[in-house]
């Protein structure tokens, strides 16, 4: 198992990489230049040209990459065109917002979604089940933006009981984390279904029963263990969409996360500071889908004498 | 002469799907004493599962439904128990053994924690007490205690299958059915895994339902056969009846006829050309009739009564109560 997850991390080496080539790549070669969108379209030409050979912009793209890679290789994430400021800082002060966000959403989205779920799915064509399945369509198929437009128009505007612009008190992340978990928890709830539907019908399940295992204990302990792992999967892509989409959330809420400083950093042509902030999301969904599978391992011991092996 | 502990009474199940509703079971009576072995023997289709999970009430819930009968079980009439009585009844005094040992362990719990879940819900004892219980089972059945911590992917077909019955026989049923329990395993360990559980049953004291379409298995382990057709039991009485007597249904000739070898039970079943009648649309009169190489004028119209010759009862137009002799006509 240990050897595992150092050849994954090791693995993850050139998948980063690349991400940095390909983000740096398109960024530059967007049309624009970072002195313009700083300095502003009224700006003189004599200036721009100025700004952009301190900020080292005007060296050809791969001569600028390898440098971009050199920093890398000592520690160096790079400095930020607008603000001066090392890229890394601007991240790590924005990430406790953006950390929060999607964790409470994501523990949310099970906490809503598998039960119900698994109710669905002992219940078929019950009116739960049926009221289940039309809420769960909506919630995956409306836009996440809408979602919290009408949260903040109903609980904010209407009723007035609570606050939207900013994070300073965990009142303000009620609405997010709502907004962004509930697509999620409908996927959750959609998935679990289908997948107790299945294990339900088991030839294993129906031991359990004949042994004279309650109903509940059969559902919670022999069924739903086995139904784990696609939910589990559906967790971790849902928890990394959750970070590279979070950025509408942050937006609508107004509130400073990873996802609206990569976005000002892209309309600024921020080429460090977008590299960085992708580079670290790019990691952190690398570093979910690893545990992932570890906890693959854990649910299913076929798994995990897979790994052992070798 | 003893009483019987199960008493099963015109039973009626059928299963209700989109597409049709299948009579799986219609109006079948079967008893059996303490410490008896019933064969209940037929193709595939003919009911023969559906039957033994009535006796548990372990029928799909989505689909599967008696819709009438009686089952006596000692004192109990199960129909009329409630689940939470049913649940007391279940792997405690009435325990199964499911067709196919490859799905009926849960694959993500150890093979000790599958035997003492059983244990653990019917008898009082301490840890260590339920512990040493699951090794006893386990080599009782021929595994070696220390893969108790194992898991099911670790195990053999056959192994598996011991697993199965060791978690059957854990609380000491009163009544064992085993469905199949070795057509899903290699010819050379079934004759292995029949003699142990055999063996067990007899030691316990248990008696048991064994259901096969093998009637090698059943002329050496059963004192009852009862053959079984679209939900019908056609022909019924003791090993020797069966195995002796002249007179037959012409479903159960066909079935001897089908056994080319006491020897190879891999043989299924093909005893008469055509095909079990679909249980959502079954023929007037006997069920047997489309396929019958001796039928009668009447046997698409009327269904044959049962007649007895003592203990042995066919259910066939071709005989006749008073007479008490082979009626064949030609
Ligand atoms: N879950 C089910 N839904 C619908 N029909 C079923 C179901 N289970 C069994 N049947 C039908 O009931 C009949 C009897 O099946 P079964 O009891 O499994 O026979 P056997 O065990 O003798 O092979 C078959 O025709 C089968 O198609
Ligand atoms: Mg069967």
């Amino acid at each position: 198992m240990g050897k595992f997850v150092l050849r994954r991390i090791l693995q993850l080496i050139p998948v980063l990489l690349g991400v940095t080539f390909l983000v740096f790549c398109i960024i530059s070669l967007t049309p624009g230049d970072p002195a313009t969108s700083i300095l502003g379209a009224t700006a003189t030409p004599e200036a721009i040209k100025q700004l952009n050979h301190e900020l080292g912009y005007d060296r050809p793209l791969p001569v600028r990459y390898l440098d971009y890679i050199g920093g890398l290789l000592r520690g160096d994430f790079g400095t930020s065109y607008r603000s001066r400021e090392p890229v890394l800082k601007e991240i790590i002060s924005r990430f406790p917002t953006t950390l929060k966000l999607s964790v409470a959403a994501i523990i949310l989205s099970v906490i809503i979604g598998v039960p119900l779920g698994v109710l669905s799915a002992v219940r078929q064509y019950s009116i739960l089940d049926f009221t289940g399945m039309i809420t769960a369509m909506f919630m995956a198929s409306v836009p996440q933006f809408w979602l919290g437009l009408m949260c903040i128009l109903i609980f904010s505007v209407k009723l007035g009981w609570l606050p939207f612009i900013g994070n300073s008190t965990w009142r303000h992340f009620i609405m997010p984390v709502f907004t962004l978990a509930l697509p999620v928890a409908a996927k959750n709830l959609r998935l679990t279904r289908t997948t107790m539907l299945e294990t339900i019908r088991e030839d294993y399940v129906r031991t359990a029963r004949a042994k004279g295992v309650r109903e509940g204990v059969v559902i919670g302990k022999h069924a739903l263990r086995n139904a784990l792992m696609p939910i589990v999967t559906n967790v971790g892509i849902n928890f990394g969409a959750l970070l590279g989409g979070m950025v509408v959330i942050e937006s609508v809420f107004g509130m400073g996360g990873v996802g609206t400083l990569t976005i000002t950093a892209i309309r600024m042509k921020d080429v460090p500071q977008v590299t960085a902030s992708i580079l670290f999301l790019a990691f952190i969904y690398c570093l979910l889908m690893l545990i992932v599978d570890i906890v693959y391992a854990y649910i299913d011991p076929r798994v995990k004498a897979r790994y052992v092996k070798d | 002469m003893d009483e019987a502990i199960l008493e099963i009474r015109d039973l009626h199940v059928l299963y209700k799907t989109d597409l049709a509703v299948n009579y799986a079971v219609n109006g079948i009576d079967l008893s059996l004493r303490k410490g008896e072995c019933l064969g209940l023997v037929g193709e595939t289709g003919a009911g023969k599962t559906t039957t033994a999970l009535s006796l548990l009430r372990l029928l799909p819930p989505q689909s599967g439904k008696i819709t009438q009968g009686s089952i006596r079980f000692q004192d109990a009439e199960i129909m009329e128990l409630t689940e939470a009585d049913m649940r007391l009844l279940r792997g405690n005094r009435i325990s199964m053994i499911f067709q196919d040992p490859m799905t009926s362990l849960n694959p993500v719990l150890k093979v000790g924690e599958q035997i003492g879940e059983a244990l653990r819900l019917h008898t009082k004892g301490s840890k260590e007490n339920l512990e040493q219980r699951v090794e006893e089972m386990l080599e009782m059945v021929g595994i070696p205690a220390a893969r108790k911590n194992e898991y099911p992917h670790q195990f053999s077909g056959g192994m598996k299958q011991r697993v199965v019955i060791a978690i059957a026989l854990s609380c000491n049923p009163e009544l064992l059915i085993a469905d199949e329990p070795t057509t899903a395993l290699d010819v050379t360990i079934q004759a292995q895994i029949l003699d142990m559980m055999y063996e067990l049953k007899e030691k316990l004291g248990t008696s048991m339902i064994l259901i096969t379409h093998d009637l090698a298995v059943v002329a050496e382990n059963c004192d009852l056969v009862a053959i079984m057709y679209a939900g019908e039991i056609i022909e019924r009485g003791t090993a020797e009846d069966l195995f002796t007597a002249c007179r037959h249904h012409p479903y159960t000739e066909g079935l001897f006829n089908s056994v080319p070898d006491i020897n190879d039970r891999a043989e299924r079943l093909k005893p008469i050309d055509g095909l079990m009648p679909d249980p959502a649309d079954l023929p007037a009169g006997c069920p047997f009739h489309p396929r019958c190489p001796k039928r009668l004028p009447q046997c698409d119209r009327k269904k044959p009564e049962a007649v007895s010759f003592g203990s042995h009862q066919i259910k066939c137009h071709l005989f006749r109560q008073e007479e008490d002799s082979y009626a064949a006509i030609d």
